[in-house]
């Protein structure tokens, strides 16, 4: 195999679900990264992409990796076209970064992820999002241009700079939630949004899920438009609505006095650092601590039903230790237990009618060996597949971990 | 693109000739946006392109360009045609639609053999129809089943059901005949009501003046209750829509022209028209005779004092005569001849909203034909019978007590609709409904 | 066609369902782009998603090549017939399937148009937002084929952002559901490359969509402007503030005459005219469009008009959206394109237009959705006069090399269609179209579905792009062209 001169061996630190690979390449740029993935996919070179390195661990155990492409070096912001609000940015520079400097015009990419390393390509990647996906969406929702390199070491493109644009098969869409089994993210072009003058969140507490989920449907049938709507169980096991409004000052206030009035429990109101607090620790805290952590989706009528789906965990021999969720239907939980009782509940959950999709996003290999962290095939995996053989044909990319 | 033509018959000569073929010029204005096809009634049925406006002007144009031939299927597009003009009303770019299908027809008549039984029943319906004196005798046997029939026409569904399909369809949407509808005269002159103000003379029209007779003796007595002197010139005939809208069009140029010299001879302010199709066709005289030296002026002129009687009203202003209230929840169904075809939508409607008591309502749908269009329920009765049941649907939708239309054809085809789903709801002209509230009398009962 | 592939055509989804008489297939020639024309062999009516399958089948079988088309509202010839092949019309999959007010979606078939969803979701206080200006008769099919957009994409998105999922007919006659009712599906958004792919990929014949609240307060402006570097320096400043409307339209002359002669809503004499709506919480409304309206003024507006209700807000809208089909009353033909540029790069733009029209002595109107500068520029010409037709095209295609150079798209939201695969090469690297045709080909092996569109297909010698122009020898009725 060609060595480039960005190639290392792989130390401990670069295991992937404790298999440690081989080699390490840490491209300085689009073209070398192109090569070295070609080469990988003539040599057969079991091949995983990496940015921050936050969400490796989502994904079946591998068999083995033979090498690992890090975008770590490929981390320049190449444009911010404040006039027209778009930014393209490389795969490896971190989320983070790129909203610090768009906020020099006033603007931002409305993506939260829970790690602070979490990269372009990653986020894309995983379609990893938090809280303001109420509003704003997922990074599918947010790209309008991409550029990938190819298996064969092609680097094409697709969409564009410009927010209106259907010229062409949108690939930006099809890689995202494709964790890197297609084709790897070079680069990535987003819309933005101004970043709001105001911003304010209520919270409300309630002693249990069902006078909870019904304040959701209220608030859900009114006219306030928020930013975020996310729920979480406290430790004591009380649980609390976070109501985020972000919008003109007058407009903040009013919208808060709406909401306040259709809610059963009276709420505080938070704003400032605080609320930036709130928030970070919302969107943190499920990965804070160990245990497994497994994303469910669910038809926001069916709320209620997922509250009782939750108690029902116990019964499989697991403790619901953290459980965050958004209101349009989707959450975390954070499940402490042996590791059959765990594999048990997750089986039950994804029998149930009002579960969605059941994704193991952390757990032990162990686990892992026990249940498929995907879950069952669909319509949708049975055609990326086809469309799999035609991106990856030596079937390098990715290990054997993806959804594909 | 390239594009092969290898299915079409080698370019001929155009599919239509002569005079009155349809205007190149106006089929150049559809530029193919489709915005008239939600609004088509056959193409809200079907979902078939050719038998929506765009499809059917497309026709044309391949007829005229030769790439189309008048056959069987060509022909049965146009027929099916209902000449609702709710594509003129979507239309943004201005598309004449009425001259161009009016043409079309004319063509077909002239050019394509239809079959034996069905050239004979349209034969008769035009040598009988437009003549006042022959249809009464046609309709003189109605007399007789009027016992059979709902409150306001057609034959009950167990009865009609002995007699064949084509007659079937005929009788489901026959009026109610009274002897005196059949016999009576309407006064020749009728003096307003205090001070005069305005000099109409009433349009009686063919299957009105006989079967809702009583909607144009509704009509004089409301004009002169306004301070109308009404003239009803007994010479008159028939305006000539029926031929015209089904392509005969010497026949209603010959119609036209003795209505023309009668309505001239009246010397009035406005002619007044209750009958939406009649309204239409002699609102548009002067297309009927453009290019004719002779008789295209003369046309015109008796065309713009055309009015519907709910224009006339309108017109006059603050009305003179009270209106008493009448408690009713009242669907008003638009006619499409008056809503497309003259534009008319608000008057009717604010008129039946001035009288106290009155709870006006529109169907869903509204713009979509009922399927009377002329004599289309009785040509095409199946798309017919579809879309009444549909217009039948949306209007108990509403849970009304009374159905208001300024259209016999309408009256006829709804009431047979809402029949065949039960219902038997009382179906009145707006100016019956004005009357009677000038009277003081309540319209349902006047049965 | 083969009589027998006509017979295995009425057996599989009964007789009156196939058309194939010359006077039927004529209308299906073209969809609302008339100087792109192609016979089909026979146009299918199917009723139902077995319907679909079976013809599908069949022209897999028997290597036929088809084309779906909606209510043919498409301006970019996506609709248009192949040579030899078939039209699967989806105009009788009309049915609204369900309706989900507390989960927000509703499932219809393809053949319901746009606006019928937001009628069947209005008595709740619900709509749908992607409005095409022919939302009145497109279809959702087609409006998921192109990834239709509208006046209120700015704020709103596209159609992507608004199916949850659809059923489709892939192109070896499998039935499959893509995408999922639930959020955050695991996997490749297949969806969201099914979305847009102009019906090449498969044949969509149910959509999950997705509907909102009904905004609590709409405000709607148009202003009046000398010029459009004014209007254009309104908008500038808008987004500037941090103001996202939920639509910014202008029209320049041209369309305000067009519009005005067609539906009549009385805009005040203006060279540009700049509409600006802005929809949600009555108070967010309120407090920003104060803002707007003063930056209105700020530019320079010569006058600026406020709906008072509903129906003035309507009238406004009308103008706007009767804009192309009304240029048919000031121009015997007219050419609408869909380009696209850097909103900042609009003036820049608009004036390399305006000159081209000066240079080749045609009528050109802009209508265009300002916010995120997706142009419609009106070539208006007639085509009796002898090379207006080719000019015209001609012209059209500059326009778009003009957006490209601006670092814009040559497609907003008509699609690429038949009318500008030509034009793919100026915006992609042979690379990436290669790998747009691989993924086509793997979903289409045997490239049967609409075919010929999006990717430029390889010119045969003497092929040339643009408008069917006919030949005088095929005009004389000597020669047919094959």
């Amino acid at each position: 195999m060609s060595v480039p001169q960005t190639l290392r061996q792989a130390t401990g630190e670069d295991a992937i679900d404790d298999v440690v690979p081989r080699h390490v390449a840490l491209p300085e740029s689009a073209e070398e990264l192109a090569q070295i993935l070609a080469d990988a996919s003539r040599e057969r070179q079991l091949t995983v992409l990496r940015g921050g390195r936050s969400k490796l661990g989502w994904g079946r155990v591998p068999s083995r990796v033979d090498l690992i492409i890090g975008t770590e070096k490929l981390n320049r912001l190449l444009a911010h076209r404040h006039g027209d609000m778009t930014v393209t940015a490389q795969a490896g520079m971190p989320l983070a970064e790129l909203n610090h400097r768009l906020a020099e015009h006033r603007q931002y990419l409305p993506i939260e992820s829970a790690f602070p390393q979490a990269t372009i390509g990653g986020i894309v990647a995983t379609n990893d999002s938090g809280p303001t996906r109420h509003r704003f969406g997922t990074p599918r929702d947010l790209l309008i241009g991409v550029t990938l390199a190819m298996t064969d070491g092609r680097l094409v493109t697709a969409g564009g700079t410009v927010v209106k644009n259907v010229a062409g098969y949108d690939l930006g869409k099809l890689v995202s939630g494709s964790h890197g089994t297609l084709a790897a993210i070079v680069d990535a072009t987003f819309k933005l949004l101004p970043i709001p003058l105001a911003s304010t969140t209520l919270v409300a507490t309630y002693a249990d899920g069902n006078a909870l989920a019904h304040d959701v449907a209220a608030l859900s049938a009114s006219q306030v438009e928020l930013a975020a709507f996310d729920m979480c169980v406290s430790s004591e096991g009380r649980w609390i609505l976070l109501m985020r409004m972000a919008s003109s000052p007058a407009a903040t206030a009013a919208q808060a006095e709406e909401a306040r009035r259709l809610l059963s429990s009276a709420p505080a109101a938070v704003s400032g650092d605080e609320e930036r607090s709130l928030w970070e620790e919302q969107i943190r805290a499920p990965w804070e601590e160990g245990g497994t952590i497994v994303r469910l989706s669910w038809l926001p009528s069916k709320l209620p039903a997922v509250v009782a789906l939750l108690s029902r965990l116990r019964q499989h021999g697991c403790q619901v230790a953290t459980f965050t969720a958004r209101a349009i239907g989707s959450g975390l939980i954070r499940l402490e237990g042996e590791e059959r009782a765990i594999a048990g509940a997750i089986g039950m959950l994804r029998e149930s009618s009002d579960a969605g999709h059941v994704v193991v996003l952390r757990a032990t290999p162990a686990l892992k060996s026990q249940t498929d962290v995907w879950g069952p095939s669909s319509g949708t995996i049975e055609v990326a597949r086809t469309l799999k053989r035609m991106f990856d044909p030596a079937d390098i990319l990715g290990a054997g971990r993806g959804p594909v | 693109m390239s594009s092969p033509k290898s299915q079409l018959p080698t370019p001929k000569g155009s599919a239509f000739e002569g005079a009155d073929q349809p205007s190149r010029a106006l089929i150049d204005k559809c530029v193919h946006c489709g915005f008239c096809l939600p609004t088509c009634p056959t193409y809200v049925l079907w979902g078939e392109e050719m038998d929506s406006p765009r499809g059917r002007i497309y026709l044309m144009k391949a007829g005229l360009e030769g790439r189309a031939e008048m056959t069987e299927s060509f022909v049965q597009h146009f027929d099916r045609c209902l000449g609702c003009l709710a594509c003129v009303t979507a239309c943004p770019s201005g598309v004449q639609y009425a001259p161009l299908i009016e043409k079309s027809r004319v063509q077909i008549e002239r050019r394509y053999e239809r079959p034996e039984g069905d050239r004979l029943f349209r034969r008769l319906l035009m040598a009988l129809v437009p003549y006042p004196s022959r249809l009464r005798l046609l309709m003189a046997p109605l007399l007789a089943l009027s016992p059979f029939m709902g409150r306001s026409g057609g034959l009950s569904p167990s009865l009609a059901k002995i007699f064949p399909s084509r007659l079937r369809a005929l009788l489901s949407v026959a009026p109610r005949v009274s002897l005196w509808g059949l016999v009576g005269r309407m006064p020749s002159r009728t003096a307003a009501v205090g001070a005069e103000r305005m000099k109409v003379a009433l349009l009686e029209g063919c299957v009105q003046r006989i079967a809702f007779a009583n909607v144009n003796e509704a009509t004089v007595r409301v004009l002169a209750a306004e301070g109308c002197r009404v003239d009803v010139p007994q010479a008159q005939g028939c305006c000539g829509a029926l031929p015209l809208h089904a392509g005969h069009i010497e026949q209603a140029r010959t119609l036209a022209r003795h209505n023309i010299a009668v309505f001239e001879a009246a010397g009035v302010d406005r002619i007044v028209v209750n009958a939406a199709g009649c309204g239409s066709a002699m609102k548009d005289y002067g297309e009927l005779f453009e290019g004719d030296p002779a008789w295209e002026a003369r046309a015109r002129a008796i065309s713009q004092k055309v009015r519907d009687i709910s224009q006339i009203l309108v017109e006059l202003g603050e009305p003179r005569a009270v209106r008493k209230p009448i408690r009713s929840r009242v669907v008003y169904h638009d006619a499409c001849h008056l809503a497309h075809g003259q534009g008319v939508r608000s008057e009717p409607r604010s008129l039946l909203q001035a009288i106290p008591g009155i709870e006006l309502l529109t169907p869903v749908e509204s713009e979509i034909c009922c399927g009377s269009a002329g004599i289309y329920n009785l040509v095409q009765p199946e798309a017919a019978r579809e879309l009444g049941a549909r217009k039948a649907r949306h209007i108990a939708a509403l849970s009304p007590d009374m159905i208001a239309t300024g259209n016999p054809g309408c009256t006829l085809q709804i009431a047979a609709a809402a029949r065949a789903l039960g219902h038997d709801w009382p179906i009145k002209h707006p100016i019956e409904l004005i009357d009677a509230s000038i009277r003081g009398v309540d319209p349902r009962t006047k049965d | 066609m083969d009589q027998r592939l006509v017979k295995q055509f009425k057996e599989a989804i009964g007789p009156e369902a196939v058309l194939t008489e010359p006077v039927q297939l004529v209308t299906y020639e073209c969809d609302a782009l008339p100087h792109l024309r192609s016979m089909p062999e026979v146009v299918l009516l199917p009723r139902s998603a077995a319907d679909v399958q079976a013809v599908v089948r069949i022209c897999n079988n028997e290597g036929v090549p088809f084309v779906a088309r909606g209510h043919g509202t498409g301006l970019s010839g996506g609709a248009l017939p192949v040579p030899g092949g078939v039209v699967i019309s989806l105009a009788k999959l009309n049915r609204v399937l369900d309706i989900d007010i507390p989960n927000r979606r509703v499932t219809v078939e393809p053949g319901v148009t746009n606006l019928e969803i937001t009628r069947q979701v209005a008595p709740f206080g619900y709509y749908y937002a992607p409005d095409p200006s022919s939302q009145q008769v497109c279809s959702i099919g087609g409006n998921v084929a192109e990834n239709s957009g509208g006046a209120h994409c700015l704020k709103y998105g596209f159609t992507v952002h608004h199916i949850l999922a659809v059923e489709a007919v892939l192109t070896s006659g499998e039935l499959v559901q893509i995408g999922s009712p639930f959020v955050d599906a695991p996997g490749p958004d297949v969806l969201g490359l099914l979305i847009g792919s102009e019906g090449t990929l498969a044949i969509v014949t149910k959509a999950v969509v997705r509907i909102l609240r009904k905004p609590e307060s709409v405000q709607t402006l148009l202003a009046a402007f000398d010029s459009i570097s004014e209007a254009g320096s309104a908008v500038s400043e808008i987004i500037a503030a941090g103001i996202v409307p939920a639509a910014v339209e202008m029209m320049d002359a041209v369309a305000i005459e067009a519009a005005e002669a067609a539906v009549h809503p009385n805009f005040p004499p203006a060279d540009t005219v700049l509409i600006v709506e802005l929809d949600g919480p009555s108070a967010e409304v309120a407090e920003l469009f104060t803002i707007v309206e003063a930056i209105c003024q700020k530019a320079g507006a010569t006058k600026v008009e406020i709906a008072q209700d509903e129906g003035q807000r309507g009238r406004i809208w009308k103008g706007r959206k009767a804009a192309f089909a009304a240029m048919g009353r000031i121009s015997p033909n007219y050419y609408v394109q869909d380009g696209v540029v850097p909103r900042t790069k609009l003036p820049e733009v608009l004036g390399r237009i305006r000159a081209l029209g000066e240079r080749e002595g045609l009528r050109i109107g802009n209508v265009f959705h300002a916010g995120d500068g997706n142009l419609h520029p009106l070539i208006c010409y007639d085509e009796r006069i002898e090379g207006q037709s080719a000019l015209a095209e001609r012209v059209a295609g500059e326009i778009l090399i003009y957006c490209v150079e601006a670092g814009g798209s040559i497609t907003g939201e008509h699609g690429v269609g038949a009318d500008k695969k030509e034009f793919m090469p100026k915006m992609f690297s042979q690379d990436s179209l290669d790998v747009m045709q691989s993924v086509r080909d793997a979903l289409d092996p045997k490239r049967l579905c609409n075919p010929g569109k999006v990717l430029p297909t390889p010119r045969l010698c003497g092929e040339v792009p643009g408008p069917y122009r006919e030949h005088p020898v095929e005009r004389a009725g000597l020669a047919e062209r094959f």
